[in-house]
């Protein structure tokens, strides 16, 4: 259904009653809105810290009382003209009639104008108390269907009152597209369409983000195949991709799943024994069981471990000052490896984390408050860090002002600064150790704006009850509550991502009303499961691997190519920086070396992550752990890479230490079966024809040679297919 | 195909500014009791070894053999007697000419199996493990190298009985630098089934204790190892395994004096069990050792207990409870009088109970805290504290002083910061009248052991001078002069010490060897006494060292002495003489100390020995026979006499630490601290561009003084120049000093012009500094 509704010129009467009179306009609801929609406020203009040009305007208005006093008490008579409203510094500044950085906002015909000149007519009154406020915005529609491109439709922007009335506010709303190329908005929330896709549009007004998914058909006809699906998973992407008339690629070959599974699953290659025995085994069911065989397995928990260590920073400080030694960090990640050991269900993993108290060396989950900050305690970067981990969601722009992309205001921001407010931290029996625990007596943060305290609040939600007691342990159990989509969906869309290098809502950390999951029912339902299974991963990751979704070929096809977050193909994704490194040594059979580690640890297992230990593993992209930025680690290609593994010692090294071929020449093997062998190590394949015919030529005439299967080798982990999952 | 071979060349050059120690390490770390052990001391100039100085009773040591290169070191045989007690054995060598920086040697009441592993794997696992008798001290090594070393150890143990394994690794403090060596203990039976782990524990902060009752007869298996790799360096470790029972706890913890307490014995897997534990006379701590191989530390009191959950306290008194409830906190009750004051001392993570405690104290009617106590500082605990920069775990505890402030009925509640609870978390809080208490400490800068200003190595017929810290404990009251007094001093030694006046926190005592003087060692006090004999004060010695010291982190291991080591060693060829100055040292001046030397004609470091507060001086100087060194005081330095002395050493070895340097002192002499002559203000005034002005100084003559004193300005503003000379007189009010200033100089306000006063006074000339002047340089009037 789509509504047809008109445009409504600013300013606007509440519709529910048009009063006899009108009313004086009001400096929040009418004159607010302005500074808002003509940008006034923004960061970049008088909405800085410092302001512009001597006039500050509280960042996109959090603040309407400053802004209030400051056009017109800050320099009495200036930039209201009471007297002559047409000669305030306001109105002529805003049009350009004087010189303005910011040059012209409006036209003096313009509604804007009007409205501010009628207000300082009207005597610049401020509001009184009881003004209403805006408690919520919608977009009609909220989902459009485009058949083709350049057409257009309108859509109507409504606010809500606390008065319980409501208004057009089309005119004073601001609107964004996440994919112009697909919708664009103009600046009275008309979408016109663009070439065929998926993606959404929003609008803002008042302290309100709200968006309107838009599908853009390709042209021409599409009939959608009868397509099996293993799992609900597959239901719910092919529902979706039928909707943008995408067909999915076919699925992959056993070859391509196996090492597919292998990195995803345990962060390691299949061996040519493991090889072989998934290659002979004719069981239609063997791609499930292999996807069990490969949840049991330790290495499934170290490349957990790992995860899990980069998005909580587990890493040591060069001095342990703050608690952040080198046995917190190993006894953190052990914990955490444990806990993935122990299948411990990902709520109780996370509440143990949140309300940790005691010793950080006995006690290691409570390293979260040692680890998170990497210094001194600050509550406020605590609370962000938490938010974005467990919820996904990015609050700090909420600090300085209400964030404008989403819906968390200064009030949201320190009522959950509050939980974190009352943690202490102390030197306890040595330097390296440190007592974490709630002091329940600390005062509550306080607001930016007015210095007031803001009791500990829940997201979105209510206040903590839990005066004298430590205010984590009711966060905790908010947090992990089933019943809490943030988390479950959020812990879904990170298990997701590690399976297709993309989240549901991407980057997975970055959750907000503006960035929404290119499939909304399948992030629900994943949500909804991981809840229901009791928050087990590996349940939730058996459904992931064992769908036709997941084990798509990479290969797109027509209507498929340009789909980069549907899943209608599974995606060519380089290796993790360590997963390669790991590969390398477990295809050379040479283990690497780290400094001060013992001889034998993977990279994988590096409890303080790579980037620091490794200089291959730097420049492949591990994470720093600096920061809970997923978008720490790095994929992007870089010139050191690839001369690293060209000129580099890595490869070098490992293949003067190998005695993988040695092994091969000396049991006799023919050559082709070495070659064979090394297809297999590297890239979980028999080389082709082709393949194989040039590698005998590398051999050179010298098949008993170490050399030449050395430079197979050598070209084999420099091939894009090695560092590449696909 | 082209390959390139890059060749990485990496410096592993090492730049640590590790200080210098005679003994480097001793091994093996210890020995059992009533055994001969055969040690190797390792270390720098140990040339001609003539005694080990222990600090405890019960060892003696003979047999010095020399090592190839003499002055590495040598082995010495340790006669450990029957009754040695054990634990922790502080030693020092003395040599022909030097006494050594201190280490540790470890008795054990078990004998001592040794590991014997060359390389890692020869006992690593349940199949290679060394089988080892009950009731032994292990002293094995976690072998260096990149493959993790694991030790495992094979015992037999019958159904029911004790598996405990308490391991000394960290406490054994093998390096004085690095070497941090925390390990964890596992027990496993044949199966290789895990019967209990321990890493760190209470009671030893990174060492662990782990006890486990043998589920049936057989073999079981002790594992010991590093908790995480890395990499390993000197890491010896001394771990007890036997059959005997390893309490974590005691309560009470103590008792009164001469009493008898029954018991309860905590944490042992067999169950609790009670005994009866007689306490000495002697208050303080008391080791109660049961079976075990180390003891529970228990506390002796001149007053009764107080056990909860009664809790009413008549102090003085010990109040002894279990937190052994989540977030508990024990509230007593007790009447004090207006005036009082009473120290409040918790013992908890002291003793070894799992712990935080904080305590609090409020009037029983209501109001506020009156004591909020957590945790405490190393001198709060009359312990020397290197800047802040040590912390042990005893510092867990707090510690206070409650000044009642009206006659009433107050409340004291402990609990445990973190609201931990459990079965051992044993509290005592000793609750007695504050007594007025002035250590002495002798202070080690950055932490180091340093004999060049803590070794008391007086050579025959020569002086030490020593830098002697005062420190007033907590709620001291006692604020007048003091006298320094010395206790145990060898024969033929004397100390001399100046009187020290009220408020200063150093002061310098000098000992000096007769020509004489047997060469030996010893272990003295320097005690504070008041000059009124009648007036109650203690006092007591208190020194303190720290193995595995870390770069840029706290050490590992803290080790505490109530006494201090003094050697007499053989004479050395010189002598060094400071002429007393004729003059006295001004506020704010300088003077130059003259200095000359007897000996060889070989050059020496002379450098003053004890300066008062607010008096510096410059580097070393070298001499050979007579030299100068200026000393400097500030504004604030005190007038005064005092007594400061000058030290000569010899120029090899190690400057920093003054191992392998002789040092000798030369005798106190007086050094008057005196205002200056004169004070100097500085009128403001201006001065244009380019013309000449005056800037007047008013003279106020603090001291006569003979013949003309010179005065040049400084710190003028660029551009402003003196012109000519000014002289004064002792008679003159004010000297007028010319200045000019050059067309360019910077127009604007100038303050801080001061003058530079030059006396010519004892065949030096003396420099001081006055007046805080201000000028202004206008612009040319012509252009305004």
């Amino acid at each position: 259904m789509r509504v047809a509704l008109l445009l409504l010129s600013v300013p606007l009467f509440a519709a529910g009653a048009v009063p006899a009179a009108p009313k004086p306009l009001s400096f929040r609801l009418d004159v607010m809105p302005v500074f808002f929609r003509a940008g006034c406020n923004q960061g970049g203009c008088h909405g800085a810290a410092a302001g512009k040009d001597g006039f500050h305007l509280s960042l996109f208005g959090y603040d309407p009382a400053g802004d209030y006093y400051r056009l017109t008490r800050q320099i009495v008579g200036r930039r209201i003209d009471l007297a002559v409203p047409e000669q305030s510094l306001l109105l002529l500044k805003a049009t350009g009639m004087v010189p303005h950085s910011g040059g012209r906002r409006f036209q003096p015909d313009s509604e804007y104008y009007r409205t501010l000149l009628r207000w300082i007519r009207e005597g610049a009154q401020d509001d009184s108390a009881g003004v209403p406020t805006v408690t919520g915005i919608s977009l009609v529609p909220d989902k459009l269907v485009f058949s083709g491109k350049a057409r257009r439709q309108a859509l109507q922007v409504v606010a809500s009152y606390s008065d319980g009335t409501t208004r057009s506010v089309n005119n004073l709303a601001l609107y964004l597209t996440n994919n112009k190329a697909t919708a664009d908005i103009d600046g009275q929330g008309a979408v016109t369409a663009g070439k065929p896709g998926d993606t959404f549009v929003f609008a803002r007004f008042a302290k309100y983000t709200i968006g309107a998914e838009v599908i853009v058909l390709p042209p021409g006809r599409f009939k959608w195949p009868k397509l099996a699906g293993n799992n609900y998973i597959d239901g719910l992407v092919w529902s979706k991709l039928q909707k943008l008339r995408i067909l999915p690629s076919p699925p992959a070959s056993d070859e391509q799943f196996l090492r597919r599974a292998y990195i995803d699953i345990i962060g390691l290659l299949p061996t040519p024994e493991e090889y072989r025995r998934f290659m002979r085994d004719r069981d239609p069911q063997k791609r499930a069981k292999l996807v069990d065989a490969l949840l049991d397995r330790d290495e499934f928990n170290d490349l957990w471990a790992a995860r899990w260590s980069e998005w909580l920073k587990v890493r040591s400080d060069s001095n342990s000052a703050f608690g952040t030694d080198r046995k917190a960090a190993a006894a953190y990640y052990d914990w955490i490896r444990d806990q993935m050991r122990r299948r411990t269900p990902l709520d109780a993993f996370v509440k143990a984390q949140i309300a940790g108290t005691g010793s950080n060396l006995q006690n290691p989950p409570v390293n979260l408050y040692t680890m998170l900050p990497q210094g001194q305690y600050d509550p406020k970067e605590v609370a962000q860090d938490v938010a974005q981990v467990f919820t996904g969601m990015r609050i700090q722009c909420a600090q300085c002002h209400n964030h404008p992309f989403d819906r968390w205001t200064q009030e949201d921001y320190y009522g959950f600064v509050s939980f974190f407010t009352g943690v202490k931290r102390k030197m306890a029996s040595e330097a390296r150790e440190f007592w974490i625990y709630d002091d329940p007596n600390a005062p509550p943060a306080k607001h930016l704006l007015d210095g007031h305290p803001v009791p500990a609040t829940f997201l979105g939600g209510a206040r903590a009850d839990s005066p004298g007691k430590d205010p984590r342990i009711a966060l905790a159990e908010w947090l992990t509550s089933p019943d809490n989509p943030w988390f479950r969906q959020n812990m879904a869309n990170r298990i997701w991502a590690q399976f297709f290098s993309r989240g549901i809502v991407d980057p997975v950390d970055d959750v907000r009303i503006s960035n929404p999951p290119s499939n909304r029912e399948l992030l629900e339902e994943l949500g909804r499961r991981l809840a229901a299974y009791g928050f087990d991963m590996r349940r939730l990751i058996r459904d992931i691997c064992t769908s036709r979704v997941y084990q798509l070929s990479s290969v797109p096809n027509d209507s498929n190519r340009d789909d980069a977050s549907q899943f209608s193909h599974q995606r060519l994704r380089r290796l993790r920086a360590d997963v390669m490194l790991d590969a390398l040594a477990e295809v050379t059979a040479t283990p690497s070396v780290f400094s001060a580690m013992p001889r034998g640890m993977r990279a994988v297992e590096l409890y303080e992550g790579g980037f620091r230990a490794s200089y291959f593993l730097k420049t492949f992209g591990s994470a720093p752990r600096d920061s809970v930025n997923t978008s720490e680690e790095r994929f992007e290609p870089t010139l050191a890479q690839a001369l690293h593994m060209i000129n580099g010692t890595t490869i070098d090294q490992k293949l003067a230490r190998s005695t993988v071929v040695a092994a091969m020449l000396q049991s006799g093997r023919k050559p082709s079966d070495i070659i064979d062998d090394l297809f297999i190590r590297a890239l979980a394949r028999k080389p082709s024809e082709t393949e194989m015919k040039k590698m005998m030529e590398l051999l050179g005439g010298k098949p008993a040679e170490k050399q030449g299967y050395d430079d197979v080798l050598w070209a084999l982990v420099n091939s894009t297919e090695f560092e590449f999952n696909h | 195909m082209l390959r390139v071979v890059l060749i990485a060349a990496v410096c592993a050059c090492s730049l640590t500014a590790e200080p210098r120690h005679m003994v480097d390490y001793l091994l093996p770390r210890g020995g059992g009791v009533g055994a001969t052990v055969t040690a190797e001391i390792h270390g720098s100039f140990l040339e001609n070894p003539r005694e080990i100085l222990f600090y405890g009773s019960g060892i003696t040591a003979s047999d010095f053999v020399p090592f190839s290169r003499p002055g590495d070191g040598f082995k010495v045989k340790f006669h450990i007697a029957p009754d040695c007690p054990v634990g922790e054995h502080v030693l020092r060598v003395r040599t022909a000419t030097s006494l050594s920086d201190a280490v540790t040697f470890w008795v054990s009441r078990f004998p001592t199996e040794y590991e014997f592993e060359d390389k890692p794997g020869q006992n690593d696992t349940i199949a290679t493990a060394k089988p080892i008798p009950m009731n032994v001290t292990v002293e094995g090594q976690i072998l260096p190298g990149p493959d993790p070393d694991i030790d495992v150890y094979r015992v037999l143990a019958r159904q029911g009985q004790h598996i405990s394994v308490e391991v000394e690794a960290a406490r054994l403090g093998t390096l004085h630098y690095g070497g941090e060596n925390d390990l964890a203990v596992r027990i496993l039976d044949q199966n290789g089934k895990e019967l209990g782990r321990d890493d760190d524990s209470a009671l030893y902060v990174q060492d662990p204790v782990l006890s486990v009752i043998a589920p049936a007869g057989g073999a079981y298996y002790v594992e010991i190892r590093q908790q995480i790799y890395d990499p390993p360096r000197m890491a010896w470790y001394r771990a007890h395994i036997g059959t005997f029972s390893r309490p974590t706890a005691i309560f009470p913890a103590g008792g009164e004096a001469g009493t008898a307490i029954s018991a309860r014995i905590l944490g042992d897997p067999a169950g609790e069990r009670t005994e009866s534990i007689a306490l000495p006379q002697a208050t303080g701590n008391f080791n109660y050792f049961g079976d075990a191989p180390s003891p529970n530390v228990l506390r002796v009191s001149p007053y009764p207990n107080v056990i909860w959950p009664a809790n009413n306290a008549a102090l003085p008194a010990a109040l002894n409870g279990i937190l052994d409830q989540p977030g508990a906190t024990h509230i007593y009750r007790f009447a004090a009088k207006k005036g009082q004051a009473w120290h409040v001392r918790v013992f908890a993570r002291t003793l070894g109970a799992p712990v935080d405690p904080r305590i609090w104290i409020r009037a029983a009617n209501g109001g506020r805290n009156l004591v909020d106590a957590d945790d405490s500082r190393l001198p709060d605990l009359g312990r020397p504290s290197m800047r802040g920069t040590w912390h042990v775990k005893d510092q867990e505890d707090p510690v206070a002083v409650f000044h009642a402030p009206a006659d009433g009925e107050y409340l004291l509640g402990i609990a445990d910061t973190t609201g931990a609870a459990g079965p051992d978390h044993v509290y005592r809080v000793e609750i007695e009248p504050l007594r007025d208490t002035i250590y002495t400490h002798i202070t080690m800068p950055d932490g180091y052991q340093l004999p060049r200003l803590t070794g008391l190595i007086v050579p025959q017929g020569n002086r030490w001078t020593l830098d002697v810290q005062l420190a007033p404990q907590l709620g001291n009251t006692y604020k007048g002069d003091l006298e320094l007094a010395a206790e145990g001093l060898p024969k033929g030694v004397t100390m001399i010490a100046p009187r020290v006046t009220k408020g200063l926190l150093r002061a310098p005592v000098q000992f000096a060897a007769a020509d004489d003087a047997p060469p030996a060692a010893a272990l003295i006090r320097i005690l504070a006494r008041p000059v009124d004999p009648s007036v109650p004060l203690q006092s007591g010695s208190r020194q303190a060292f720290a193995l595995i010291n870390r770069p840029g982190e706290l050490p590992w291991h803290c080790v505490f002495l109530d006494r201090y080591a003094l050697a007499v060693v053989d004479p050395v060829p010189f002598h060094v003489t400071l002429v007393p100055p004729a003059v006295p040292l001004m506020q704010g001046s300088d003077l130059i100390l003259q200095v000359r030397v007897e000996g060889t004609g070989a050059p020496l470091e002379v450098q003053p020995d004890w300066l008062p507060p607010g008096v510096s001086h410059d580097p070393a100087v070298t001499v050979r026979k007579e030299g100068a060194i200026r000393i400097q005081a500030n504004d604030k330095a005190a007038p005064g006499v005092y007594r400061i002395a000058v030290n000569a050493s010899t120029t090899g070895g190690d400057a920093y630490s003054g191992v392998g340097r002789s040092r000798v002192s030369s005798e106190f002499v007086e050094l008057r601290i005196a205002e200056p002559y004169l004070s100097l203000d500085l009128q403001r005034t201006s001065v244009e561009r380019g013309k000449r002005g005056e800037i007047v100084a008013v003279v106020k003559v603090n001291r006569p003084f003979e013949g003309k004193a010179k005065l040049t300005l400084r710190q003028l503003p660029r551009g402003v120049r003196q012109v000519g000379t000014a002289e004064i007189a002792a008679r003159d009010k004010e000297a007028v000093l010319h200045i000019e200033a050059d067309p360019d100089a910077l127009a604007g306000m100038y303050t801080g012009i001061s003058c530079e006063i030059e006396f010519q006074e004892g065949g030096q000339t003396i420099r001081s500094h006055s007046g805080n002047g201000a000028l202004r340089v206008d612009l040319p009037r012509s252009s305004l």
